[in-house]
C-alpha cells in the first residue's frame, strides 16, 4: 500500500520542522517521519540558539518554547597549560525578549517545536526510518520507510536528515565527507543548582553565558571547547576536527581528561552531577554550492546540506537549518502553485536561500575554513596571547620593558614574526 | 571519570534483533592504524590479538567511524526506526 502527500520531510530537527510548520500553515499536506523516539532525541548541539529573527516563525517564542536561560554573558579564552585570558562581553540588554541567544536543550526544544509544526496541522511520524529515496524518470517520487506503510510518495521531499544524511548520498548530491572537513564534537550535561549556576558565573537570575575555549585544553588539537550554561546545567564539551584527531592519533577520551583537568575548568564542574554523555558530528563547508542541494522532486536542508558556520565567536547551525527550512518552504509553495517539481522548478531554492542571506553569508565567510586550519591557532596563538597577558600584568624587579619589548618576548618560541604578519592578513580577509 | 561510566547515564534502545553498523573485517586486516578504535566517542571498537572487535549497542550514532575509516570497511547505517540512543538532554 502507498500513500501519497504533497510534501514529506525526512528528520523533525529545526530544518526539517520549520519546513513542515510553513508548509502547513499554507494549507499543504505534510508528512514528517523522524527515526527517534521523539523530535529532538536524536539531536544535539553546543548549547546555543541564535534565535534573532525566530520571532518571525513563532512570534512568541519566548513565552512558549523550552528555554534554558537567555545568553547575556559571552566570553571566549585562550587557555595554556595553566594559564587562561579570557574577552568577557556583558550585555544586560541581551536579556530582553525576543533576545539574541539562548541556551536550549535540544531534546526538548526538537520536541517543543516539532508540537508547534504539528498544532499547525503537519502529521509527525516518530519511530520512522526513511530507508531510501522512490524515483521515477529520474525525479525523487517519495521515501521508502521500513514500516508495514513500505512506500510513501509525495510531489516533493525534503531531506532534513541531518550530517549523515543518508538520503543526500542516495540522490547522488554529495561526494563523500573527509576526515578535515567534519568535526567531531562531544559534550557533559552537568547538573548544579541554578544558584551555584548564578554564583559560579556572576549571573543575575535566569541568566545565561556561553563560553569557548581556545588552546592546549585540546593538546594542540584543532578544535575548541565549549560551556553553556542550562536553567540547572552545565553543557560542557569540544569539538575536535576528525583529521586532527586522526593525525594525533589521540581521541576524545583523552582530549576530555586534559580539557576538564584545566585549573580554569575543574573547579567548576567538580560539584556537578554527572547527568549524560552526547556525541555529535559538525560539518564545516568550504564552498557552499546551492546546485548540491536540490534535483528533481528532492530539496535538502540543514546539516545535511552542510550549513553550518562558525567565526570563532559565533557557532551557528541551528539557525542557518532554520533559513533553509524557510527557504525551502518558499520552493515548495511556488512549485506547488505551478504543479512543477521538477529540477528546474526547484532551482527556484536558490533564490529562496539568497533571499534569507545565507548564501552571502557562505561567501563572506568561505576563507574561515582554511583560517582554521592554521595549527597555530590551536597552539601558538594561544600561547603567544596568554604570555602577552602575563608579561603586561606581571611586575618584575627591575628595568620595565616598553610594550614592543614585552610582545617581541611573548612571541619568542610560539609565533614567528613573519608567520603573525601572514596569519594577521589572512585573518583579515577571513572575517570579511 | 572512565568512559564506561560516563555511558551509564546515556539512554539506549538497544535492537536487539540487528546492528546498524556493519564491519567488513576483512579490511581491516591490512590496517595499521585503526583510527576507528581511538576515535569513536563510545569505545565502540577494540582490538584484540590484532583482530578488530566491533560492539554497537553503545554507539552514539555520530558517524566519526565512516569518515575516519581509511579502507571503507565501516558499512554505516542509522539504526532501525525507535532504535538507538535516545538522548533526555542532547
Amino acid at each position: 500500500m502507498s500513500r501519497k502527500f504533497q510534501c514529506i520531510v525526512v528528520g523533525a530537527g529545526p530544518a526539517g520542522t520549520t519546513t513542515a510548520l510553513l508548509l502547513a500553515r499554507a494549507g499543504i499536506e505534510v508528512l514528517v517521519v523522524e527515526r527517534g523516539l521523539y523530535p529532538g532525541s536524536k539531536n544535539v548541539f553546543g548549547g546555543a540558539f541564535h534565535c534573532r529573527g525566530f520571532s518571525e516563525i513563532v512570534p512568541d517564542f519566548w513565552q512558549q518554547a523550552p528555554i534554558e536561560r537567555p545568553i547575556t554573558r559571552w566570553m571566549v579564552s585562550f587557555l595554556t597549560h595553566e594559564r587562561s585570558f579570557s574577552l568577557d562581553l556583558r550585555c544586560a540588554s541581551h536579556l530582553e525578549p525576543p533576545y539574541h541567544a539562548c541556551t536550549v536543550l535540544r531534546s526538548k526544544f526538537d520536541s517543543w517545536y516539532a508540537k508547534v509544526a504539528a498544532e499547525a496541522g503537519a502529521v509527525i511520524l516518530c519511530e520512522t526510518l526513511a530507508e531510501d529515496l522512490l524515483r521515477e524518470n529520474g525525479r525523487v517520487v517519495g521515501i521508502r520507510v521500513a514500516r508495514d506503510q513500505g512506500e510513501l510518495l509525495a510531489d516533493v521531499v525534503v531531506a532534513a536528515d541531518g550530517v549523515n544524511s543518508q538520503l543526500v548520498r542516495k540522490a547522488g548530491l554529495r561526494r563523500n565527507t573527509e576526515p578535515q572537513d567534519a568535526f567531531l564534537g562531544v559534550k557533559q550535561i552537568l547538573e548544579l543548582p541554578p544558584e551555584a549556576i548564578e554564583k559560579t558565573f556572576t549571573l543575575r537570575p535566569g541568566e545565561g553565558m556561553a563560553q569557548t575555549f581556545l588552546g592546549s585544553a585540546a593538546l594542540g588539537i584543532e578544535g575548541g571547547g565549549f560551556l553553556y550554561t542550562n536553567r540547572e546545567s552545565l553543557s560542557l564539551g569540544f569539538v575536535t576536527r576528525l583529521s586532527s584527531l586522526v593525525e594525533h592519533k589521540t581521541g576524545p577520551e583523552d582530549v576530555w581528561m586534559t580539557f576538564t583537568r584545566h585549573p580554569m575548568i575543574r573547579p567548576l564542574i567538580q560539584d556537578a552531577l554527572y547527568r549524560e554523555y552526547c556525541a555529535h558530528l559538525i560539518p564545516e563547508t568550504s564552498a557552499l554550492t546551492v546546485d548540491r542541494l536540490y534535483t528533481g522532486g528532492l530539496l535538502v536542508v540543514g546539516d545535511a546540506a552542510d550549513l553550518v558556520l562558525s567565526t570563532g565567536f559565533r557557532h551557528e547551525g541551528a539557525n542557518y537549518a532554520i533559513l533553509s527550512g524557510i527557504a525551502a518552504a518558499e520552493t515548495v509553495k511556488a512549485a506547488h502553485r505551478k504543479k512543477d517539481f521538477s529540477k528546474t522548478a526547484l532551482k527556484a531554492y536558490g533564490g529562496f536561500l539568497a533571499e534569507r542571506g545565507v548564501v552571502s553569508d557562505f561567501r563572506r565567510f568561505r576563507h574561515l575554513p582554511s583560517l582554521f586550519r592554521n595549527k597555530r591557532l590551536y597552539q601558538g596563538y594561544p600561547e603567544l596571547v596568554c604570555s602577552l597577558a602575563e608579561n603586561l600584568f606581571r611586575g618584575d624587579a627591575g628595568r620595565k620593558e616598553g610594550f614592543r619589548g614585552i610582545l617581541k618576548k611573548s612571541a619568542k618560541g610560539n609565533i614567528r614574526g613573519k608567520d603573525l604578519f601572514k596569519d594577521a592578513l589572512a585573518a583579515l580577509r577571513a572575517f570579511g | 571519570m572512565i568512559l564506561a561510566e560516563k555511558l551509564l547515564k546515556t539512554r539506549y534502545v538497544v535492537d536487539p534483533h540487528s546492528a546498524h553498523i556493519l564491519v567488513e573485517r576483512s579490511l581491516c586486516a591490512n590496517c595499521k592504524e585503526s583510527p576507528c578504535i581511538y576515535v569513536c566517542p563510545a569505545g565502540c571498537y577494540h582490538k584484540e590479538e590484532d583482530k578488530l572487535l566491533f560492539s554497537y549497542q553503545s554507539c552514539m550514532e555520530c558517524g566519526s567511524c565512516r569518515i575516519v575509516c581509511p579502507s571503507g570497511a565501516v558499512n554505516w547505517n542509522y539504526p532501525r526506526g525507535g532504535f538507538g540512543v535516545s538522548y533526555r538532554f542532547g
